[in-house]
């Protein structure tokens, strides 16, 4: 598959199935919001609500000063995660280790 | 009559005592739970005292063993759990207010392995809230080292450690994060072993990081950590993250295999971050290790932001995993202030980020790999001061420095924190002994030999 028809396709995709489910979920989510209010919302609610606005903003701060060293190193495309959910030996069925 | 030498025995030698039926599993743990009232209180070092549950297990023994039923080394020894543990029957606190009343209704399953093992469970101990935050951040009140009751046991596992020091236990499980075991180990002068991630099941454990939380042991040796740890490790289909992988150690050929390893250490920059007595207690530790033959040499780690990465990944699936309370709008039961920020916050860190760190993660997992090529152990400090004032913050308690200890943690490899000295204030300081990852042995046998040409780990505190 070459570039252009490559992104033909992600065009398809996203015309296709993609906005049409977006839209729903929106729709819904709008209905379901009152009940289950997404997350800026909760965030924003309880640090108004508890006047800790500050602590919050301090905390931001901190993270994008973490954060942004970080973002500055280029990774490699082919650098996957280590998300160790998995044991790093392989298991069989029966649990011996190979 | 059981006296304190007893209490502050360790398992092996409680273990032979119990065998040979000269000491009554029951009259022991009585002798604990007695003790547990009597000193408990001054420390904070207990949630929950399952005098109920360990009198019916302590009988259970004490019957089984008089039968001839000898299940094995920790038959008929009193333990206490972290307070992250559920235990049927009593509460899970998690060391936080908004959990204060919660029980679990089924044993984590260490719990359970220790019951198979005829262990006796004396109670919960006491933690930071949701195993992090500064002294006073916790349901239960600030924990107190028994060396110095205006001092902090260290935390998370903040009763863990101040429970074994206290001899209210012949050991305790932890966990560990970020410095969970290794910290009360060190301000609490008593051995504790903190295994290769994915080494013991986490079933029924409170999650704070899935990919970096890892359960682990606090008791008076290397040996009794051994022990224990020969009984909990292994895979588990309740934690998917768990292995079957061999754990062979052989104490009596210690010394032999020991003067064999390759040697390094991480000499922090004390003068800036630490304590001069610390400072001086490592470099005495490394003189002990040169005079059994081993050639110590310094490393230097490989250059990545390991405090920042730690600190994003854990926030992140901290925020993730204590999402219900954030949206139950229950935050405000957390008492320390930064913690209420980071799970309010950590909310918004983003996956890129999150998946910006654990891609680094991948390249220290490999240069920890290769550096683990050239060494077998590496030295370090558990903790770069002693125990401090229960109203310190946690940005003086832990300035700087020891990057290692994120590092390790990172990668999950396997540590033991062993008593090596006191500071002027006659604080217990600690030795960090790290190897490869599953390669528990290698540093449970380097920590026993260097138990067996030292006293530290024998100094018991005036309560």
């Amino acid at each position: 598959m070459n570039r252009m028809s490559r992104r033909s396709f992600a065009q398809h995709i996203f015309a296709a199935w993609f906005l049409p489910a977006a839209k729903v979920s929106f729709q819904e989510g709008e209905q379901e919001r009152s009940s289950f209010p997404d997350i800026p919302h909760v965030i924003a609610g309880y640090t108004l609500s508890h006047g800790e606005s500050e602590l919050t903003a301090k905390f931001m701060a901190e993270y994008e000063r973490n954060i942004y060293p970080l973002r500055r190193h280029d990774l490699p495309n082919s650098l996957a995660p280590s998300v160790r959910f998995q044991s790093p030996v392989m298991r069989k069925h029966d649990g011996e280790v190979r | 009559m059981i006296n304190d030498d007893i209490l502050f025995s360790p398992i092996g030698e409680l273990s032979k005592l119990i065998k040979q039926r000269k000491l009554s599993p029951v009259r022991l743990t009585e002798a604990y739970l007695s003790r547990i009232q009597d000193i408990s209180p001054k420390l904070n070092a207990f949630v929950t005292v399952t005098a109920e549950l360990a009198l019916q297990q302590a009988h259970q023994a004490e019957k089984e063993i008089n039968a001839g039923l000898y299940r094995g080394l920790l038959h008929g020894i009193p333990y206490a759990a972290k307070d992250l543990f559920s235990v049927k029957g009593y509460p899970t606190t998690w060391g936080a207010r908004p959990y204060e009343h919660q029980v679990v209704d089924e044993d984590a399953a260490v719990i359970k392995k220790l019951r198979d093992a005829g262990a006796i469970l004396l109670g919960k101990c006491a933690m930071s809230e949701l195993a992090g935050g500064p002294p006073t951040a916790t349901a239960t009140g600030a924990c107190r080292t028994p060396w110095d009751l205006s001092r902090w046991s260290g935390g998370s596992s903040s009763g863990s450690g101040a429970a074994v020091a206290a001899g209210l236990a012949a050991f305790t499980l932890g966990t560990e994060t970020w410095g969970s075991i290794m910290t009360p180990a060190s301000f609490c002068g008593v051995t504790g072993l903190r295994p290769t991630f994915g080494r013991i099941s986490r079933a029924g454990a409170m999650a704070l990081s899935w990919t970096m939380d890892k359960v682990g042991i606090l008791a008076r040796t290397a040996k009794d950590c051994a022990t224990t740890f020969s009984v909990l490790h292994g895979a588990d289909p309740d934690d998917p993250t768990t292995v079957q992988q061999p754990f062979q150690v052989k104490f009596t050929k210690a010394r032999a295999r020991v003067a064999t390893f390759r040697v390094g250490f991480v000499r922090e920059d004390y003068k800036l971050w630490g304590e001069p007595d610390v400072a001086g207690a490592f470099d005495q530790s490394l003189e002990i290790f040169k005079s059994l033959g081993l050639r110590p040499e310094e490393v230097k780690l490989p250059d990545h932001p390991y405090d920042a990465l730690a600190g994003t990944i854990i926030t992140a699936e901290e925020a993730s995993a204590f999402e219900p309370l954030v949206r139950a709008g229950k935050v405000g039961g957390i008492i320390d202030p930064d913690r209420r920020a980071e799970l309010l916050g950590g909310q918004l860190i983003t996956a890129v980020d999150y998946l910006r760190c654990q891609r680094i993660r991948t390249m220290i997992a490999k240069d920890f790999a290769e550096l683990f090529s050239r060494y077998d152990i590496i030295l370090g400090s558990s903790t770069l001061r002693c125990a401090p004032t229960i109203d310190a913050s946690l940005d003086t308690i832990f300035a700087g420095g020891n990057s290692i200890e994120a590092a390790e943690n990172l990668v999950g490899l396997p540590a033991v924190s062993v008593p090596c000295g006191m500071n002027k204030n006659k604080l217990p300081i600690g030795l960090k002994i790290i190897g490869r990852t599953f390669a528990e042995a290698d540093v449970l046998e380097t920590a026993h030999l260097y138990q067996t040409v030292t006293t530290w780990h024998t100094k018991r505190p005036k309560i």
